[in-house]
């Protein structure tokens, strides 16, 4: 839960910096759009069925922290302030990943290459088991 | 047969509407009710900009961005764009909470069983209205370097709802596959027709 907000922080701050630290270009347009998808990915993981949505924060991370090179900033306080947000959110992916209820199985359970797998077989308890649902 | 293997896989050992393997009904009331709400705000705030983008009220809440919400909800050329439509896109995303809080009330507390297409739907309304919503809210300071408050709360409230909505629309899935195990029509169960 404290990973994931201190990850909407993150986006949400990128969307505001900006103007909080006045600058403008590919940096400010950069941060307005990975800010709200970094934050909204982290704010919709907060939830433990969707958990897994937070590992959309990681590639937003590393972009993040890639942008500054790749689209040449020229602010300082843009590069430290996309660096630091895109480490926040790329680090925050691997904290607060457990998952206490039980969903049976989750999403993988009914991922349609499953679907096909199950078709043919008997109703096994092996399968089953490995998909939580007793 | 069917009937009785149907009700013994969609039904926790102890005969209670969880499904099974979870550790919660996810269609309780208790569950329901806070995207209901959710649902309800979010339709009084995009009626409100929806009011306010077809001049029927004057004012609107805007208490940090000065002109956001008119360069937005008045003068964008995407809100402009909507007026070749019978419809603006406030009007539409009050709509759209209108139909999260309608999918959202209809059904029991074991409609991830007797009714997932309802339960379907609502993810369906729910799920992708939060993609759109963080899509606007990208074109908010991209394109007309502004925000609007109401418009980013209208967003969050979009985004709150997917988590506490999809676990149902998971539950209801997982019950198709197992009916679909079981040789029974997905699309009889879907409706409701057999559970």
């Amino acid at each position: 839960m404290i990973a994931r907000l201190v990850a909407v922080a993150a986006g949400v701050w990128l969307m505001f910096a900006p103007a909080v630290l006045g600058y403008e270009g590919a940096a400010e347009t950069n941060d307005r759009i990975f800010g709200p998808i970094g934050a909204a990915l982290a704010f919709v993981a907060i939830w433990q069925v969707v958990r897994a949505v937070r590992w959309g924060t990681l590639p937003v991370g590393i972009w993040l922290v890639a942008a500054p090179l790749v689209l040449g900033y020229d602010h300082t306080e843009a590069i430290i302030s996309s660096i630091i947000a895109g480490l926040v959110m790329a680090t925050s992916t691997f904290f607060g990943t457990q998952v206490t209820g039980s969903f049976g199985g989750g999403w993988r359970s009914v991922f349609p290459s499953r679907w096909k797998r199950v078709g043919p077989r008997p109703a096994g308890a092996g399968r089953r088991a490995r998909n939580g649902v007793r | 047969m069917t009937s009785a293997t149907s009700t013994a896989t969609a039904r926790a050992p102890d005969g209670s509407d969880i499904p099974p393997g979870w550790s919660a009904n996810p269609s309780t009331w208790r569950q329901r009710t806070p995207i209901i709400v959710l649902a309800i705000f979010g339709g009084i705030a995009a009626t409100w900009l929806a009011l306010y983008q077809q001049e029927i009220v004057d004012t609107v809440w805007e208490p940090f961005f000065g002109d956001g919400t008119t360069d937005i909800v008045r003068e964008s050329s995407f809100s402009q764009a909507f007026e070749r439509f019978p419809i603006g896109d406030a009007a539409l995303g009050a709509l759209g909470y209108l139909a999260d809080a309608v999918t959202g009330v209809i059904g029991g507390t074991r409609r991830w069983r007797t009714m997932p297409w309802i339960v379907i739907i609502f993810g369906a309304f729910v799920g992708p209205f939060g993609a759109i919503s963080v899509m606007l809210t990208i074109f908010q300071p991209v394109l007309y370097d502004n925000f609007c408050t109401l418009c980013l709360f209208s967003g969050i409230v979009s985004l709150a709802m997917i988590g506490p909505a999809v676990d149902e629309v998971l539950a209801s899935l997982q019950h198709l596959r197992r009916e679909h195990r079981d040789g029974k029509s997905v699309w009889r169960v879907f409706w409701g027709l057999e559970s």
